[in-house]
């Protein structure tokens, strides 16, 4: 009887701690062997690939733009050129106000360069349609002042206004529009409106910029804004836009 | 001259502020860096060169080049700053050597002064999107040509000018990054600094300029990007 319970003992696969330690050891040898020979040179003890860290995200491929952001970006185009439209009616309807001969000639000059404005944002647009001189604008901004520009300084300042508003408009949409080109060439014609008005501020004495940003909190009002301001009613574009002022 | 266009501004009387970083590290070049950079110092040439400012360049940048655009044609927030803070870093030291030894008239000075805060609050602005936080190292083309020009005149006029020059210069090159920029919130930081570096130009020049016209084109051209090696600095080059 106890012959045959040491028999079956002995040929159990019962695993003894001894046993348990040389397999071990066996495995770990292999494992390190084969690491070894592999043409990688992973470290022993390493399983896959490393984890990629998460302050360095991968790349990811530009998303093609969905219709609504093309029609944010036509939105803000096309209001563009209709400022841009209204600016040089008032710069044509105040020019002959002004007395100063060098500040008028200017002044003609600078109407003529909205209107080329006005046209060559319209072309940059997907229907390339030139859209008429903003009427909000005009009803917002332009009308209620125009019976109180008497003298030459307050056609000059006003001129200054309106040039100040336009840069800021287009220093804003440069922080809404998707494209690159949109946004550098918006801004070659806002920073001509920047120069305009340290011409023509404080009356055409002239204006020194007292910011290293330019303000961008003067800007159209949200129901200038074409388009998507007649779709939705509220104007998001310019609600959107004006937030984006805060920043 | 010692009238200013507008005389009832008031100006802010602060402290001279400092434009050297005490920790400054010379330099953190990499071979995007150095393409970004070339191509910057290329397009502050190619505006230098219809005014005054290209006789204020040095000759070996005038050469030009052939075009080309950043490495990958893109300018992401840190090549952004890596581009742009040397510019504005090097504008600081171009109104310091303006306001040294009492060049500029005391209504000058203080113009000067404002406006040099407004380049190191770009540069503070610039210098953060760097992923590094290298610290930057000013303009060598501006440090070799408008900061030596001045340096080296007592005119106040040409020292205005030369001033102006740069401005505008400066401002087309942040144009010229703007089409390369992918950040929109970049880009509209970008467009307040440009623009007002815009009007920065035509302040200094008003009272010299004859021709208003000049002051105000119709459209801000963005400079042309060219890979003209501005001049380096040691790390660039191993000289």
């Amino acid at each position: 009887m106890s012959e045959n319970v040491m028999s079956e003992h002995a040929e159990s696969p019962t695993t003894s701690r001894r046993s348990l330690l040389k397999t071990s050891g066996l495995v770990a040898a292999g494992a390190a062997f084969m690491a070894a020979c592999s043409p990688d040179h992973q470290k022993v003890g390493v399983s896959g690939e490393p984890a990629v860290p998460t302050s360095n995200p991968p790349t990811l491929p530009d998303a093609e733009p969905t219709a609504a952001v093309i029609a944010a970006n036509q939105s803000q185009l096309h209001t563009l050129a209709s400022v841009e439209a209204l600016v040089a009616e008032v710069y044509g309807k105040n020019a002959a106000a002004i007395t100063d001969g060098q500040l008028r000639e200017a002044a003609v000059r600078f109407g003529q360069d909205h209107e080329t404005a006005a046209k060559a944002i319209a072309a940059a647009t997907i229907d390339k349609v030139a859209p008429p001189a903003n009427e909000e604008l005009r009803t917002a901004m332009v009308a209620p002042m125009q019976g109180l520009l008497n003298t030459q300084e307050h056609v000059l300042s006003f001129l200054a206004d309106l040039e100040s508003t336009l840069a800021a408009t287009y220093i804003t949409a440069a922080g809404v529009l998707t494209v690159a080109s949109d946004r550098q060439l918006v801004m070659t014609y806002g920073a001509a409106c920047a120069r305009r008005v340290t011409v023509l501020g404080h009356g055409g004495e002239g204006e020194m910029p007292k910011t290293a940003r330019f303000p961008t909190d003067d800007l159209i009002p949200g129901a200038a804004y074409l388009d998507l301001a007649a779709e939705e009613g509220d104007s998001p574009e310019g609600d959107s836009a004006e937030a984006e002022a805060d920043n | 001259m010692t009238t200013l266009p507008h005389k009832n501004v008031k100006y802010q009387e602060e402290t001279r502020v400092p434009i050297d970083k005490p920790n400054a590290q010379v330099d953190t070049t990499n071979r995007r860096t150095f393409l970004t950079r070339a191509a910057m110092g290329g397009a502050l040439v190619a505006v230098g060169t219809v005014g005054p400012l290209g006789r204020l360049l040095p000759v070996a940048a005038q050469d030009g080049g052939s075009p080309e655009e950043p490495a990958d044609g893109k300018l992401d927030d840190n090549a952004a700053g890596e581009t742009l803070a040397p510019i504005e870093l090097a504008a600081v030291k171009a109104y310091e050597a303006a306001l040294a030894d009492g060049k500029l008239d005391s209504d000058w000075s203080a113009v000067g002064r404002q406006f040099q805060r407004h380049h190191l609050v770009a540069a503070d602005a610039l210098t953060g999107l760097i992923d590094s936080g290298a610290t930057p190292v000013a303009d060598p083309t501006i440090q070799l040509g408008t900061v030596a020009a001045i340096s080296g005149t007592s005119d106040q006029q040409t020292i205005l000018d030369a001033l102006s020059e740069m401005e505008t210069a400066i401002a087309a090159t942040h144009l010229w990054a703007l089409e390369s920029v992918t950040d929109k919130i970049t880009a509209k930081t970008i467009g307040q600094f440009l623009a007002v570096e815009s009007q920065q130009a035509v302040f200094l020049a008003r009272d010299s300029a004859g021709d208003l016209a000049a002051l105000t084109p119709a459209v801000v051209e963005p400079a042309t990007s060219g890979p003209t090696p501005a001049p380096t600095t040691t790390e660039e080059t191993g000289n």
